[in-house]
C-alpha cells in the first residue's frame, strides 16, 4: 500500500512539473501530505 | 539504649516515573514543520493564494483574499500536525498527555524559530507573514506622502500642465497637418521623376521618432521653418525643396488655425493659457464678489513673461500666499486690492485641490490599516489554530505508537 501511494506522488508530481500544471501539483502535493499523515499515524 | 527514632519520608507512588522530554523528537518536529510549511508556501505562490501574492498586488481596496486567508490557515495546520505526530511517535511516548505536551512544547518551538527567522528576515516560513505587516505599514506611510508630493505637484504643475497640454495639442495639429499637405507637395512633384509615392511619405512622417518629431515642433514654434525643413529632408525620404514647401504650406495652415494673424506661434499657445488661466482664476470667486474681471486678470497676466510665471506658481505651491501677492504686485500693474483678489480665489481653488489629495490620502491609509489588521488577525488564527492541532497531533502520534508498540492492559484495581 505504501510503496503504492509513494509510487503515484511519484507520478503525478514529474508529469505535473513536466506540463507545469499547477492542477496537478495541487493533486500530487495533497496525495503527499496524506501519505505522511496516513504514515505518521501507523496506518501504512 | 537511645530512645531517640529518626524519620524519613517515604513516597509511594503507583505513578510511573516522568517520562523525559525527548529534544530529539523536538528537534524532528521542527524541521518537518517548518519544511512542509515551506512546501505549502511554494504552492500558494505557485497558485497564487500567498500572502506574496496579496501584497505584491498593492490592489488593497478589496481586503485580504478569502483564499489567502483560508491557504494561511490550512498550511497551519498541516505542517503542525505533520510536526506534531512526528514528535511524539519519535518521542516514543505511551501516555497520550505526555504525547500532546510534546505538541505543545513542538508548537512553542516552532513559533519562536519562526519569529527567529522573521527578525532575520526571513517571513515565508510558516506564512506568519510578519513581513508583509511591515511592509503594509510601509506603503500606507509611501501612499500619504505620495498623496502629499502629487498635491505639490498638481499645484504646481497648473501653469507647466496648461503648457504641455497645449504643446500636445500643437504637436497633434502638426502631424495631421503635415500628413495632409504630404498629398499636395507630392502632387507637385514631376511625375517622371517620382521616386517616392504618398504612401511612402506619409508613412515616414508617421515613422518619426519622438525625438526628432519633438525637435520638429520645437522648430515650428520658434519659427526655424528652414531647421524643420532640413530636419524633415534629413529623415525622409523627400528632397528639400519639397520638405521646404511642405514645411510652408503647414506652417500658414496652423497659424490660420489658432487665428494668429501676425507673430509667432509661441505668442498663440501663450495666448490660449492666458486665456484659460484667466477664466479659471476670474470664475474662482464664484460667490459673486468679484470685483476682478477676466479681462483685467488676463491684461495682467499677458505681462508675465513665463519665468515669473512659473515663480508665482512656485510660490504658491509653497503655500507662500505673501510672496504670491508681492510677485503678482510687482510683476503686473495691478493694484494691492486686485491682487489681493486674485490670490484669495487661487488659495481658494488650491485649497480644495489640497483638501480632495488629502482626503484620497486618508482613504488609503485607511484602506491599508485594515489590510494590516486582515493579515494581523489572520495570522493570529492561523497560530492558534496550529497550536490546538499541534495538541492533537501529538495525541495521534500516541496512539500510534500506542496501536504500534505497546500492549495495553486494563488492570482492576481493589478499593
Amino acid at each position: 500500500m505504501r510503496f503504492g501511494l509513494i509510487g503515484t506522488v511519484l507520478v503525478i508530481l514529474i508529469i505535473a512539473a513536466l506540463l507545469q500544471n499547477v492542477a496537478l501539483g495541487g493533486i500530487g502535493g495533497t496525495v503527499l501530505l496524506i501519505l505522511i499523515i496516513l504514515l505518521l499515524l501507523g496506518r501504512i | 539504649m537511645n530512645d531517640e527514632i529518626g524519620y524519613r519520608e517515604e513516597i509511594r507512588t503507583n505513578l510511573p516515573r516522568p517520562t523525559a522530554i525527548s529534544w530529539g523528537a523536538i528537534l524532528a518536529g521542527l524541521f518537518a514543520t517548518l519544511g512542509v510549511s515551506w512546501l505549502l508556501y511554494l504552492f500558494g505562490i505557485a497558485v497564487g493564494v500567498s500572502v506574496a501574492d496579496a501584497s505584491d498586488d498593492m490592489l488593497l481596496d478589496d481586503g485580504l483574499p478569502q483564499a489567502v486567508a483560508l491557504w494561511m490557515v490550512l498550511s497551519a495546520a498541516a505542517a503542525y500536525f505533520i510536526g506534531a505526530a512526528l514528535t511524539s511517535r519519535m518521542a516514543a511516548v505511551a501516555d497520550e498527555t505526555v504525547g500532546m505536551l510534546h505538541g505543545l512544547t513542538l508548537w512553542g518551538v516552532a513559533t519562536v524559530a519562526t519569529l527567529l527567522f522573521a527578525y532575520c528576515g526571513v517571513t515565508t516560513l510558516l506564512q506568519t507573514g510578519q513581513g508583509f505587516v511591515a511592509g503594509a505599514g510601509t506603503a500606507v506611510v509611501n501612499t500619504a506622502s505620495a498623496g502629499v508630493s502629487a498635491t505639490a505637484a498638481g499645484a504646481a504643475g497648473i501653469a507647466d500642465g496648461a503648457q504641455a497640454l497645449a504643446d500636445t495639442d500643437l504637436a497633434d495639429s502638426v502631424r495631421t497637418e503635415l500628413k495632409d499637405r504630404v498629398a499636395e507637395a507630392v502632387a507637385s512633384v514631376d511625375a517622371d521623376d517620382a521616386e517616392v509615392s504618398e504612401e511612402d511619405v506619409k508613412q515616414a512622417i508617421e515613422d518619426l521618432d519622438e525625438e526628432s518629431f519633438d525637435e520638429l515642433v520645437a522648430n515650428l514654434t520658434d519659427d526655424d521653418q528652414e531647421a524643420a525643413a532640413a530636419l524633415i529632408a534629413d529623415s525622409t525620404s523627400l528632397s528639400s525643396e519639397q520638405a521646404e514647401a511642405l514645411i510652408e504650406g503647414a506652417y500658414n495652415e496652423l497659424k490660420d488655425q489658432l487665428g494668429v494673424e501676425d507673430g509667432s506661434l509661441v505668442d498663440s499657445v501663450r495666448k490660449t493659457l492666458i486665456d484659460q488661466t484667466a477664466q479659471a482664476v476670474a470664475a474662482f470667486d464664484a460667490k459673486g464678489q468679484t470685483t476682478v474681471s477676466a479681462s483685467e486678470v488676463r491684461k495682467a497676466l499677458r505681462s508675465l513673461d513665463r519665468e515669473a510665471f512659473n515663480a508665482i506658481t512656485e510660490a504658491a505651491m509653497a503655500s507662500d500666499w505673501e510672496e504670491v501677492q508681492d510677485l503678482i504686485v510687482a510683476e503686473t500693474n495691478l493694484s494691492d486690492d486686485e491682487t489681493e483678489e486674485i490670490v484669495r480665489g487661487v488659495k481658494r481653488a488650491y485649497r480644495s485641490r489640497i483638501k480632495a489629495a488629502t482626503t484620497a490620502a486618508s482613504e488609503a491609509v485607511e484602506t491599508t490599516s485594515t489590510y494590516a489588521a486582515q493579515i494581523l488577525w489572520t495570522t493570529f488564527a492561523a497560530s492558534a489554530i496550529g497550536l490546538a492541532v499541534s495538541i492533537l497531533g501529538g495525541w495521534c502520534g500516541v496512539e500510534a505508537n500506542k496501536r504500534l508498540y505497546y500492549e495495553v492492559h486494563e488492570k482492576p484495581v481493589t478499593s
